[in-house]
């Protein structure tokens, strides 16, 4: 299994009279876009541009995508989720860095996520400094939440799709290609890459090739099936807890191991599994996932990541002592759930185990203040937030997207003093 | 920042050099000049800070007479107008521990000024003030004060002029338990893959995240009598009245309410909400007896099998709540529940 990725790196886009790739400029044509992605179940449907260093803010920020699709087929982009049942992470897909599809989900949620292109709020998220092509669609009458959510996210992945197209016939500037290869006399650690999905209800789910994982036990992938598409986000409802399909496609994790590999260390492989909720399953999880390691993958290391809040932080402390069992040392990342300037170190994780004694931090939650900016997409009021929307606004950074990752994709951590 | 700040150095009779355990009892009184250890931290300060003053209390006065005590202490101070007080460093010893954690502490509240102190990692003095107090590492005896006053002497000039102070590893001083986010150079992902392989090569890591430390709490004994037993429900489900009266926050609690259920077979939807936001509250706000469930409850009184449900119900939100405001909770609840004369809980949660 091979993927080759190859990344056209666009450095302006604009609406113009064609959607193409002239340069680096990716140049959109509204009508005919939204014509392609159009849905019976979305109504209003708009797109638009916010650029990075503009001072505009992006409310009501739902999933965030990188325009993918496969060379060889096009249909088979993001595959079970919007594109037909392939394989995903084998063959030629090509990539526009430093664009998103940026959906803003227009249904009540309990919380509601925002970016800021400019300003001090800028500086805590990955997506002020791309191009994010805003798409801002409503539910038709009689659209439940469940059916918004479906057609919402098949709009934008088909948008992701069209949008690379227009690079097919363009040489790339960047070419990547990701194998693990076998390694004989290697005798570089081997290392498991374990991450839990969190996956309890629509709205609040990862998919797998579409498949939305509720009660999956652990399951063997390949690290190319993570970065090619075969995990999408479709958690509207518990924004902060769910990672973005664009840090999926982009995993940090799996692209550091993937660096590294055959230098110093040996990549093994990837196993998932979903955080329970009850004591027993995530035992019965753990100890599966464990056997997989150590008899199918031969690791020696694991690196374990989580979605969801605290609960999954049970569900990796089990795996930590499974694992340990069979003599494989872990390293955990872990966001920390208590905000800044009040509680101890005490405060960030609920479990004890001395297996557990390699933790990275993904950041604490902490209040951030946002400036003052000229335009505002995607929603005009947000709970909570008092006053105009485009004004100076105190907001909790795990509600802005792109800040904390739990895979990993986080520069902020938090110190104690 | 050219102008010598002036110090106010506070220690005990020992260190002073007045006596030991039998001048305990000597009451506050001030030299105006260095003494016993306040020489050794002016040589630190050099020419950057001068120790005006020096007050000098009994460790047995100051413990028997705190109360009048600290305001006393705290006006002498005052009236020396230092920018910043050195208290102690008290090492292990524990009355001067805390009397220096009671002056630091109050001169920087009353007075607005800095104030720092040094103490050992046993000193009950650490607890009780780590977190107002800068409180330098030292070690259990004055032996080895020279590194250590320096440390205090750097942290005192720099609380003294405003400056932002460096973490506790830097400083050394110990970390008094709030957070902060910093930015790192390297990502999350990469740093864990830099500590596992650390780990695997036995080379030395340090942990982003200390593992808590909980407590052991022994259960309480069980009911032996339960037919005679008044039952309470306690909940961290978050269910309260209908407006919330008692304006119990949806995450990270600090507070609990205490609501009548007297005379009532069941709890009706109409009546109550969810303010804890971390579940799907759909079924309790259809049926709150599925949280709360006074409904069975009654149906197991009146058929004998306990004394009585107890005429109100403790709530509060269980989302996030820190170990601190746990701790405090439940033993305001478990206070309570005693003066109420309650034998057993139903501790429900989510």
């Amino acid at each position: 299994m091979q993927l080759q990725l190859e990344s056209m790196n666009i450095q302006a886009v604009k609406f113009g009279e064609r959607s193409e790739i002239t340069g680096r400029t990716l140049y959109l044509n509204r009508g005919d876009l939204l014509t392609k992605i159009h849905d019976e179940q979305l109504i209003n449907m708009d797109i638009q541009i916010a650029e990075p260093g503009e001072s505009c803010r992006i409310s009501h920020v739902g999933d965030v995508i990188e325009p993918r699709v496969k060379a060889g087929d096009p249909d088979s982009t993001f595959p079970g989720s919007a594109g037909k049942l392939v394989r995903a992470g084998d063959g030629v897909t090509r990539c526009l860095k430093g664009v998103t599809v940026m959906e803003t989900y227009q249904m009540p949620v309990p919380q509601y996520s925002l970016v800021d292109m400019k300003g001090n709020g800028a500086q805590y998220t990955v997506f002020s400094k791309t191009y994010n092509i805003v798409l801002t669609a409503y539910p038709a009458e009689e659209t439940d939440k469940y059916q918004y959510a479906a057609a919402l996210k098949k709009a934008s992945l088909a948008l992701a799709r069209y949008l690379a197209e227009l690079s097919l016939n363009i040489p790339a500037d960047e070419i990547n290609i990701y194998e693990l290869k076998e390694k004989p006399g290697c005798d570089l650690p081997r290392v498991v890459y374990i991450h839990q999905l969190f996956s309890h209800k629509h709205n609040v789910e990862p998919l797998l090739y579409g498949d939305d994982c509720f009660g999956i036990l652990p399951t063997l992938v390949h690290p190319n099936e993570i970065l090619d598409g075969a995990i999408i986000n479709r958690n509207y409802e518990q924004l902060s807890n769910g990672e973005a399909t664009y840090t999926m496609q982009n995993h940090p994790v799996i692209l550091d191991l993937y660096a590294r590999d055959g230098a110093d260390l040996d990549f093994a492989g990837v196993i998932l599994l979903n955080s329970s909720s009850e004591l027993v399953d995530k035992r019965r999880s753990a100890m599966m996932a464990a056997t997989q390691a150590k008899y199918y993958l031969k690791a020696d290391l694991a690196i374990i990541s989580k979605e969801g809040g605290g609960h999954p932080q049970l569900d990796m402390a089990f795996c930590c002592d499974y694992l340990a069992e069979y003599g494989i040392k872990t390293v955990m990342l872990i966001t920390e759930l208590m905000t800044t300037g009040n509680g101890g170190a005490n405060e960030s994780i609920i479990f004890n185990t001395p297996n557990a004694d390699a933790i990275v931090s993904t950041g604490s939650f902490e209040n951030i203040e946002l400036d003052e900016v000229e335009r505002v997409i995607g929603g005009d009021v947000l709970p909570g937030v008092n006053g105009p929307l485009n004004g100076r606004i105190v907001f909790p950074n795990r509600y802005i997207r792109g800040a904390l990752s739990q895979i990993g994709d986080s520069w902020v951590r938090a110190v104690e003093y | 920042m050219t102008e010598k700040f002036r110090a106010v150095h506070y220690t005990n009779q020992f260190f002073a050099q007045i006596g030991g355990e039998e001048k305990a009892d000597i009451k506050p009184f001030i030299k105006e000049e260095t003494v016993g250890p306040g020489k050794l931290l002016q040589n630190f300060l050099g020419d950057r800070a001068e120790i005006v003053a020096t007050v000098i209390c009994g460790d047995t006065y100051f413990a028997e007479n705190i109360d009048a005590v600290v305001p006393q202490i705290t006006e002498i101070i005052a009236s020396y107008k230092p920018d910043f007080v050195v208290a102690g460093p008290a090492f292990a010893s524990g009355r001067l521990g805390i009397a220096c954690g009671a002056v630091c502490s109050s001169v920087m509240q009353n007075l607005g000024i800095p104030a720092l102190s040094g103490m050992s990692e046993e000193n009950p003095g650490l607890e009780m003030y780590r977190k107002n107090v800068y409180i330098v590492q030292t070690s259990g005896n004055a032996r080895t004060m020279g590194q250590e006053m320096k440390k205090i002497a750097d942290l005192g000039l720099k609380l003294a002029g405003g400056e932002e102070t460096g973490s506790p590893e830097e400083e050394g001083y110990y970390a008094r338990g709030f957070k902060k986010n910093v930015f790192c150079k390297v990502k999350a992902s990469t740093r864990a893959i830099d500590m596992i392989l650390a780990k695997y090569h036995g080379r030395p890591f340090t942990t982003e995240i200390p593992l808590p430390k909980f407590d052991r709490i022994d259960a309480a004994e069980p009911l032996t009598a339960l037919k005679d037993a008044r039952i309470a429900l306690v909940t961290d489900g978050g269910l309260v009245p209908l407006g919330n009266p008692d304006g119990i926050e949806m995450a990270s609690a600090t507070k609990w309410g205490y609501y009548s259920i007297e005379g009532l077979d069941r709890l009706e939807a109409s009546d109550y909400e969810v303010v804890h936001r971390g579940y799907d509250n759909t079924f309790v706000r259809e049926n709150p007896n599925r949280l709360v469930p006074v409904d069975a409850m009654r149906i197991i009184e009146k058929r004998g099998m306990i004394g009585c449900l107890h005429h109100h119900y403790f709530a509060t939100t269980g989302l996030i709540t820190s170990l601190e405001n746990s701790k405090r909770m439940g033993k305001e609840i478990a206070e309570k529940l005693i003066n109420d004369k309650v034998n057993g809980v139903l501790l429900t949660s989510t």
